[in-house]
């Protein structure tokens, strides 16, 4: 078991068939995996509220963030996007940076494109991909 | 391979408001037989905007610019001069972009002045006056 710096870890897009990392990224936060829980107390329970898994796991927003270049390859395909979504989900990964370069395979949509110039600041991005279903964890 | 204080210097010396009063322009220090009014030019810092790669290709500096007169009418007018070159809307270093010396300048900013009086130490009453102009300049450097 390791520390590991995140230098290198990407976030790729499949454009064209070919995964394609997102450029110029600070900030990658994978999709969250939020098990789903329903409350089954009943009047008979202790104290402590009952919880058990519904057997679903809701998949939160993959989110990113970095510096905005409008001629990037890669950033105009994202507002390509938005201003025509595609009818499918679109194939992502996240490669972590750790020795195996291992991969967080999903697909999703990406839901919000923000561009933004601040005094004393390159201008930065954030973006926002809906995933649809689980990201596919190794084992 | 040029400093980005050289290309300040190149940048500075060419403003015709500037060297109406001194062409003394140097980095970090002046020699021993410079005179007053005259410019220093130094990097305070330097920060890279490095994203998950580990590279940035943009380096943001602060870099003071000295100016030393002995009075302080000159010494604001010379702060004055480098900021906007004597022209409405200015066309000094505040706000400027462009290459100087191979070194390509996306944007320089006057972020603040501070002022200082420093006594000659002879037990007279003169000295020089001091406005330290602080940009900040956002510069293209290699990936």
């Amino acid at each position: 078991m390791s520390k590991i710096a995140s230098k290198g870890t990407v976030l790729k897009k499949s454009i064209s068939a070919v995964f394609t990392t997102i450029t110029q990224l600070e900030t990658i936060n994978a999709p969250e995996g939020v098990v789903q829980f329903s409350d089954v107390t009943d009047l008979s329970s202790s104290v402590g509220r009952e919880k058990i898994p519904t057997g679903y796991v809701e998949t939160g927003v993959c989110t990113a963030s970095g510096f905005f270049d409008p001629t990037a390859t890669t950033h105009k395909n994202l507002t390509t996007d938005i201003t025509t979504p595609p009818s499918s989900a679109q194939s992502w990964k996240v490669i972590w940076s750790d020795g195996s370069a291992t991969e967080w395979p999903f697909s999703g949509w990406v839901a919000k494109f923000k561009p933004m110039a601040r005094v004393g600041e390159p201008l930065k991005l954030d973006i926002e991909i809906q995933p649809t279903g689980l990201v596919t964890y190794p084992t | 391979m040029a400093t980005i204080e050289q290309a300040l210097r190149t940048k500075i010396a060419a403003l015709s408001a500037v060297s109406a009063i001194t062409t003394t322009i140097r980095p970090d220090k002046l020699s021993q037989t410079d005179t007053y009014p005259s410019v220093l030019i130094a990097c305070d810092q330097e920060e890279d905007n490095n994203d998950l790669s580990a590279t940035s290709g943009l380096t943001t500096a602060t870099i003071r610019v000295r100016c030393a007169a002995e009075s302080r009418y000159v010494s604001r007018n010379l702060a004055a001069a480098i900021k906007s070159n004597g022209t409405n809307p200015g066309s000094g270093l505040a706000g400027w972009s462009g290459t100087s010396e191979t070194i390509a300048i996306q944007a320089a900013m006057l972020l603040r002045n501070e002022f200082d009086f420093v006594p000659y130490g002879d037990d007279s009453d003169e000295g020089v006056y001091i406005v330290d102009s602080i940009y900040q300049v956002d510069y293209t450097t290699t990936a």
